[in-house]
């Protein structure tokens, strides 16, 4: 009887302890507060980075809204705006925004900042990149070296990128020293750094890292002084309401509105990791940037 | 020893954690339970009849349900997330409910998820109780009713075992609920749709490894104790 | 006179080979009965042939129950509740003792009440006629002396208390007619010896008693009416002094003699 009592006690107990943590936690977790929600779809560099955590809270406390992040590839993220299932997206692969655009998904796309990508590799530098300074010389170097480079192979941004840049080069992918991990950036650099591989990465991400890794900057980008093609440009988008009336496009706009105006603006250029900058604001210009707005073969 | 210290470092950061009563930890762990306990509840029920129905009745169909039900015990989350996504997609069929990136669409991806599981657990469990505690219970008088009740009151284990399996596959997958719940936080560092699994991914992500560890060991941690209290109920008998 | 009559019982289970081929017996109420015969005979589908769980090929069986009428003297649940089988097998329910040996009561009323109260939980005071059922089944267990076992779990049993629990549990509704398969195989000389004192106790209570045995020493000690079924039909019956002292069949000599291997 003692046992059995016992058991009983430890049942009840337990119960009461998974509804009590139920209730109590689950109270804080599920109640969403008044006022509008806005789903951005984003790609995991400027959720990772810690931006969006600078640039949301300000944005919501001014337009009473709460925002809804949902960070994956850039290429997930026009999927899902496609889909209806997003009312903005912030995201960093021109060719693809172009697309999206052309398709009349999206409307209003604004410049919103850049930043630059870099190629890393492990400090002795077995394929020779260092001294190059070009994208394009650098990854035929590698590839005639067959020396093993770590691709994210999950069609984000960066991976359009590095695609567009192997391309360029005129190198035919495939053999044992090229990886597709279909995995984030994070991963990608741990990838390489365990394996003495190259890989190529956003300043942002390999910076926060940097710590825990022995990769080096072999090419730099744009932003110290490197190779132009390595130029990281940020975008936003705001979703067709004529394609979905479901979709919030007032709020939408007024995201957009608010992270190109001068205050958003500032707190993209104010932000820092480590003391260094991670993005770089160019939405405001003294010219009119038409081809912000549009495809950039729109009339050509 | 280099990731002994790893570990050792992981576990503190943990412990570090649960009790400096970090309020996001707390409303992770919170989205965690809570979507868990709903799908558990949703499934359970509906599991429990199906198992009823599959074990107590002849009908055609009959086997090829129990295949599917035990093929479908090993489902991949993810492809489960794939199809919950499409379903409740703003342009998919039930788009109009609006329940995308929602703690909802992770219960109901959750469930289908479970479900398969927790009606095998219990079906099996059903089917193997001794056909001479049957034989006992009819030879005693019981009637049809009162048989079947028998047949489960003796599988009861199993049903017990069941909801804890349906709870742990629940609880620790990841696939799923990151595709359908977004991952979600709010600015104030209050999860919405953020679960223990789906924060793991981001830390991962992130490279901070030993926040993510530290996040892994409190869902083990979660995970151990269930299957403790579980592991004393059955080792006692279970009946007072 | 009798209590259940069996006409030209035939039996196969499924498509296999007849088990039963025409078997003709007259239970006598009030009487001990032994079913003998080498094991794999078909002494357990008999028993569960009367018990209803099985329906036979061909042939009849006819139970005369008191206070059964019209529709119920046809209805198997009915006349399966005015009897009791003792399995080979204790076949227990995994709850505890006094759980066990009220399930026949509780199936005749309030079972899933009474299922819970065993559990004793909160859902205890549902059941009304709770008092009555646990004085009967402190009394049944009193039968087989296992005073005070009520409460105990089924699993912290020996092998010779499962089957007196089993025995309880077939005691407790007063059945008019008890059917017992091989009651004491297994079981040591002492707590044979309590099987077969239970069994004569039953009888001083109106019970019929109808066991199934291959040990001819028991059927002597108990039985005051014996069968012999061999090669799917009854070869022998009669008093247990006849049949073992006169048979009229060779192969009941065999049997006798030990000569049968069983």
């Amino acid at each position: 009887m003692s046992v059995a009592q016992n058991s009983r006690r430890v049942l009840v107990s337990f119960l009461l302890v998974l509804f009590t943590l139920v209730l109590l936690l689950g109270s804080t977790g599920g109640v969403v507060a008044a006022g509008e929600e806005l789903v951005l779809a984003t790609t995991t560099s400027t959720y990772d980075s810690g931006l969006l955590g600078k640039l949301n809270p300000v944005f919501e406390e001014r337009f009473n809204v709460k925002v809804k992040t949902i960070a994956v590839g850039t290429g997930a993220a026009i999927r899902h705006a496609e889909n209806g299932d997003a009312d903005v997206i912030m995201v960093h692969a021109r060719p693809a925004e172009d697309e999206f655009m052309r398709e009349g998904w999206g409307v209003n796309r604004r410049d919103l900042m850049y930043n630059d990508f870099i190629i890393v590799g492990p400090e002795n530098d077995p394929a020779g990149v260092s001294d190059l300074g070009k994208a394009t010389d650098a990854f035929r170097k590698i590839a005639d070296s067959e020396s093993r480079f770590v691709s994210r192979g999950d069609d984000s941004g960066t991976n359009k990128k590095e695609l567009s840049v192997w391309d360029a080069a005129g190198v035919e992918l495939g053999g044992k020293w090229y990886l597709e991990i279909g995995k984030g950036m994070g991963d990608a650099l741990v990838q390489a750094d365990r394996m003495g591989a190259y890989t190529m990465s956003d300043r942002g991400t390999y910076l926060s890292m940097k710590d825990n890794l022995d990769l080096e900057i072999l090419v730099q980008g744009p932003v110290k002084g490197g190779d132009p093609v390595l130029m990281n440009p940020y975008g936003v988008i705001a979703v067709n309401p004529a394609k979905y009336p479901s979709v919030n496009y007032s709020t939408a706009m007024a995201y957009i509105g608010f992270v190109t105006s001068p205050e958003g603006q500032k707190i993209i250029g104010n932000y820092e990791v480590e003391g260094e900058q991670l993005f770089f604001p160019n939405a405001l210009s003294e010219e009119p940037n038409f081809s912000q707005y549009v495809p950039k073969d729109f009339r050509k | 020893m280099e990731s002994l210290g790893f570990f050792f470092n992981a576990t503190r950061s943990a412990f570090d954690l649960l009790i400096g009563l970090d309020p996001y930890l707390y409303s992770i762990i919170g989205v965690s339970l809570t979507v868990s306990f709903w799908a558990l509840v949703i499934s359970g029920t509906f599991s429990g009849l199906a198992a009823f129905i599959i074990s107590f009745f002849r009908f055609p169909g009959r086997n090829w349900l129990s295949v599917l039900v035990y093929t479908g015990m090993g489902l991949p989350s993810v492809i489960v997330g794939l199809f919950v996504l499409l379903l409740l997609s703003k342009n998919g069929p039930l788009g109009g409910f609006g329940l995308l990136w929602t703690p909802t669409a992770m219960v109901i991806s959750q469930t289908v998820l479970i479900t398969p599981l927790v009606t095998g657990v219990m079906l099996s469990g059903l089917d193997s109780v001794d056909e001479s505690v049957v034989d006992a219970a009819t030879s005693l008088g019981a009637n049809w009713w009162q048989r079947i009740w028998t047949v489960i009151y003796e599988a009861r284990f199993s049903f017990i075992t069941a909801l804890i399996a349906g709870f742990g596959r629940a609880i620790s997958e990841v696939g799923s609920v990151i595709l359908v719940g977004g991952n979600i936080v709010w600015s104030n560092e209050v999860s919405y749709t953020r679960t223990l699994t789906t924060a793991i991914v981001v830390e991962t992500r992130k490279g901070n490894f030993d926040s993510a560890l530290a996040l892994g060991l409190v869902l083990l941690t979660i995970v151990l104790a269930i299957n403790i209290v579980v592991t004393r109920l059955r080792g006692s008998g279970f009946h007072y | 006179m009798s209590i259940v009559l069996l006409k030209d019982v035939q039996f196969s289970y499924g498509e296999g080979p007849p088990v039963l081929e025409g078997v003709d017996l007259e239970l006598t109420r009030g009487n001990i009965s032994v079913l003998m015969g080498p094991s794999g005979v078909g002494k357990t589908t008999l028993l569960r042939l009367i018990n209803l769980l099985e329906n036979p090929l061909k042939g009849g069986i006819v139970h005369n129950f008191k206070e059964l009428s019209g529709d119920e003297g046809s209805d198997p649940l009915s006349l399966r509740r005015k009897m009791s089988f003792v399995f080979q097998e204790p076949a227990l329910i995994d709850c505890s003792v006094g759980g066990n040996v009220a399930y026949g009561l509780m199936t005749r009323s309030g079972f899933i009440n009474h299922l819970w109260k065993k559990t004793k939980n909160i859902f205890a005071f549902l059941s009304s006629n709770y008092r009555s059922v646990e004085k009967k089944v402190e009394q049944a267990l009193a039968r087989v002396g296992l005073e005070d076992y009520g409460n105990r779990s089924i699993r912290a049993l020996s092998a010779g208390e499962h089957r007196r629990v089993s025995l309880a549990r077939s005691l407790v509704t007063n059945p008019e007619l008890l059917l017992l398969d091989e009651p004491t195989g297994n079981l040591d000389p002492r707590n044979t010896s309590i099987v077969e004192d239970i069994i004569r106790e039953v009888k001083t209570r109106k019970t019929t008693v109808f066991l199934a045995s291959h040990d001819m020493h028991q059927a002597e000690r108990v039985g005051e009416e014996v069968f012999l079924l061999l090669g799917g039909e009854i070869v022998e019956s009669g008093s247990a002094e006849k049949v073992f002292n006169s048979p009229r069949n060779k192969r009941t000599k065999d049997f006798i003699n030990g000569r049968l291997v069983y």
